[in-house]
């Protein structure tokens, strides 16, 4: 187990955020300066440890992570979560674990901060639209939350449930899917050491643009199965619905492992744009995780298990 | 540009793509709506700057998605509906572009040119079809440029069933034959595959441009309505336009025309039997009919009168003799005013003596009157005194040359309040003449009251029309006044 170092330079830490968002601004002229969010207020993340299923590429700059978002409560284009989720309350927050559970309970976020010790995890992060990221994440495996809840013997899925509140989201109306968004994962999906439960980025708490106070991250699947600003965790018997499969069942699987030989009906995923460059780059098979999840699907046609 | 380039850049030149195609489907509606024809200049650079969008949207893609692998683009547009859908509209587009200059509108032609550049149709809906399929879930954007597209093309088929079939083109003079010692026959080809839809007796109006400047002229058309290779017009050379005709009517020529226009029309459904009167050149849009009956093979019965002074005025003789031998329905009477010794025809008038004679029975007939102010009034009081009530008596109105300058005509006040001039103006000219004499702007074509370009709100004052066939009743019920055939019976404020 690695141990950080007290103290590390946050990323942020270089050049105050406010300044060093300015001087882009600058480099990316007039109307992008509009478009800039105002420097979030994230708390910083104390301790965090590294963890050792990071990923050694480089980071997206914390601008291309917070004013580049899917987040369809807070409408469809990826400049408005910036600017609409801004006074997104997440204070107080709840996440309820419930379901084929022992002890179903119900964790305030405080809780959840403290259940186990935080760590950052760089991971690519693949966009079912063939753009991806890599983001210094932060939080800890969803596993450690599941097992306190202590899953029945009945569970074989876990359906969990985004936060979801016409009054702060009006744009939501116009979202075009059914709210609120609903994911799962199979449970040994979930209990995977990489499933993140993720409070912070960037050494900070999460912006609420990026899924605020607490999300999922699920890097070896497409970037909507890392569902944000999750309330509630149910263990389930069969497998449950998820959102975009219920849109448009044709384009979008239950599993949404990211596969660069099983192409969206309208684009092909063989490919993918690294937010920050010009350059298409060769998508991998479990967006490179594939040394650790590949086991979970020994024997299915991931073809009809898209 | 946010966080990815490639994406701002594909998606910020499609719209605007999108954008210009709908700035330029909305020229044509615009200026009917507006009354702001001049609107059609800016109607190719809408539609280069949508091709150049297009254009970029079309290398980004192929540059930053697809790398410039034409065999992986190739693939991506056989495989997804909504690429295959982009690259549609941009390949539609491209002879469009090429084709958008005023010398491929000539080697088209008029007709053709339009109905290539109708393809832009298809790529906007194609345009709007590639955005629909692109989102994922939020249609709202590409739901509102669909209806855009579909209310402008809705404006086009509105527009196609209210207003007359006409348009305008170039026509090249391709011959010129002298009739009589001041008539000549102007032969202009017709682009294939492009008849003029003419009613026998319409007529065009020509747009000369005489040392730079713009005269416009009505003349009926006097060959068949029913030729597709050429259409004619016999032309009286009199005035400006003769002596430019003279010096520069030349094989090659070419001319923006307006039309077919009029009402003075045959039709062979609802005309038996028919007398026309021809008055000096007024036999050109008679002629047509005549030809017309030929052509058609029409069972109607068919009496001519064609007053000339004398024998060497009559136009069309060899026609209008191979014509009675052709027609077993058709009979011509000339009349010859001041013939020379060896006329053996009819001398005189075409008085009522002649016409009780040669007529009889007023009956069903229908009258057909062409020729000077003069001819047609005395021959419409014969015909009234006959017997023949107004529904009749068919008249083509307009007259040959200008009008003769009245001094004793009462002056009014005129104003033009949206340029904002206020002139004194003759109740002898038109209002458009008043207002061209002051250069203020009103769009029109046939100058003859028939096409109604020229369509003027009269927010006060009365205003006379000459005729009024070019006015739809609800424009007529709304103030609309045709100013080339309107003059002012008082002072009047027009919208113009």
């Amino acid at each position: 187990m690695l141990i950080a170092k007290p103290h590390e330079i946050p990323y942020s830490g270089v050049t105050p955020k406010r300044l060093y968002l300015s001087r882009r601004a600058l480099l990316v002229g007039f109307p992008a300066a509009f478009l800039l969010p105002r420097a979030q207020a994230g708390a910083r993340l104390e301790d965090l440890v590294k963890s050792p299923l990071s990923t050694g590429e480089k980071p997206n700059s914390i601008r291309d992570v917070t004013t580049y978002n899917n987040f369809y409560e807070f409408g469809t284009s990826k400049e408005q979560p910036a600017q609409l989720a801004k006074n997104f309350k997440t204070s107080p927050w709840v996440v309820s674990v419930e379901g084929e559970v022992s002890k179903p309970r119900r964790f305030s976020l405080e809780e959840i901060l403290k259940l186990a010790p935080l760590e950052e995890r760089i991971y690519r992060h693949r966009c079912v639209e063939g753009w991806s990221i890599v983001v210094p994440w932060a939080g800890y495996s969803l596993s450690e939350l599941l097992k306190r809840a202590e899953p029945t013997s009945k569970a074989r899925f876990v359906a969990i449930e985004s936060f979801y509140d016409l009054k702060q989201m009006p744009e939501a109306r116009h979202a075009g899917i059914e709210l609120p968004y609903v994911e799962g994962l199979r449970l040994d999906e979930a209990m995977h050491p990489l499933a993140l439960l993720c409070v912070g980025m960037y050494g900070e708490s999460l912006p609420p643009q990026d899924g605020a106070p607490v999300r999922l991250v699920v890097p070896w699947k497409y970037g909507f199965k890392s569902i944000k600003s999750l309330v509630k965790i149910r263990l389930v018997s069969s497998q449950p619905p998820s959102t975009w499969n219920i849109t448009n069942p044709h384009e979008y699987g239950f599993y949404s492992n990211v596969n660069p030989q099983v192409d969206h009906p309208r684009w092909s995923q063989a490919s993918e744009n690294r937010l920050g460059g010009f350059r298409r780059r060769k998508t991998l098979m479990f967006n490179g995780y594939g040394d650790q999840v590949a086991q979970m699907y020994a024997g299915m046609d991931l073809r009809k298990n898209f | 540009m946010t966080a990815n380039p490639i994406e701002f850049i594909t998606h910020l030149t499609g719209e605007w793509a999108l954008r210009f195609i709908l700035f330029t489907l909305a020229v044509t509606p615009l200026r009917r709506l507006l009354r702001l024809p001049d609107l059609i200049r800016f109607r190719r650079m809408l539609g280069l700057y949508s091709f150049f969008y297009a254009s970029l949207h079309f290398v980004t893609w192929l540059w930053l998605d697809k790398d410039f692998n034409l065999h992986e683009m190739w693939k991506d547009v056989v495989k997804r509906t909504f690429i295959a859908a982009g690259f549609a509209a941009f390949v539609l587009m491209a002879p469009l572009a090429v084709t958008s200059t005023k010398g491929w509108v000539q080697r088209l032609g008029g007709r053709q040119w339009q109905r290539l550049h109708r393809l832009v149709y298809l790529t906007a809906i194609l345009g709007v079809m590639h955005y629909y399929w692109l989102v994922k879930s939020d249609i709202r954007w590409p739901l509102f440029y669909g209806t855009i597209v579909a209310l402008l093309l809705a404006s086009r088929l509105a527009g196609a069933w209210t207003s007359a079939p006409h348009s305008s083109m170039r026509l090249r003079l391709a011959g010129i034959q002298r009739e009589t010692k001041d008539a000549v026959t102007l032969r202009f080809p017709l682009p294939s595959g492009t008849p003029l839809r003419a009613k026998p007796g319409q007529f065009l109006t020509f747009d000369w441009v005489i040392d730079g400047r713009k005269l416009t002229r009505s003349y009926s058309i006097s060959s068949s309505p029913l030729r597709t290779d050429f259409v004619e017009v016999t032309v009286k050379r009199q005035g400006l336009v003769s002596s430019f005709l003279d010096r520069d009517a030349r094989v090659g020529l070419t001319v923006e025309a307006h039309g077919p226009f009029g009402q003075f029309c045959f039709d062979k459904k609802l005309h038996r039997n028919i007398v026309l009167f021809a008055g000096g050149s007024g036999i050109t849009p008679l002629l047509s009919m005549l030809r017309y009956i030929e052509a058609a093979a029409v069972e109607t019965e068919v009496l001519l009168f064609y007053a000339v002074r004398s024998e060497h005025d009559v136009i069309f003789k060899k026609e209008l003799e191979r014509l009675t031998l052709r027609l077993p329905h058709f009979r011509c009477v000339i009349v010859a005013s001041r013939p020379g010794p060896d006329w053996r025809g009819p001398r005189g008038h075409v008085d009522r003596e002649r016409i009780a004679q040669e007529v009889g029975e007023i009956g069903d007939r229908t009258f057909f009157l062409c020729g000077p102010a003069a001819f047609m009034e005395t021959v419409k009081e014969i015909l009234a005194s006959m017997g023949a009530h107004a529904g009749q008596i068919r008249q083509e109105r307009f007259t040959v040359g200008a009008a003769p300058k009245d001094t004793t005509a009462p002056t009014y006040k005129v104003e033009f309040v949206k340029s904002g001039g206020q002139f004194a103006g003759s109740s002898a000219e038109s209002l458009l003449a008043i207002a061209e004499s002051h250069n203020i702007d009103i769009p029109y074509s046939c100058r003859v009251g028939q096409c109604g370009t020229c369509a003027t709100r009269v927010l006060e004052g009365e205003v006379e029309m000459e005729t009024e066939e070019g006015l739809e009743p609800p424009r007529r019920a709304a103030g609309y006044r045709l100013m080339c055939v309107g003059r002012a019976r008082g002072d009047v404020r027009l919208y113009a």
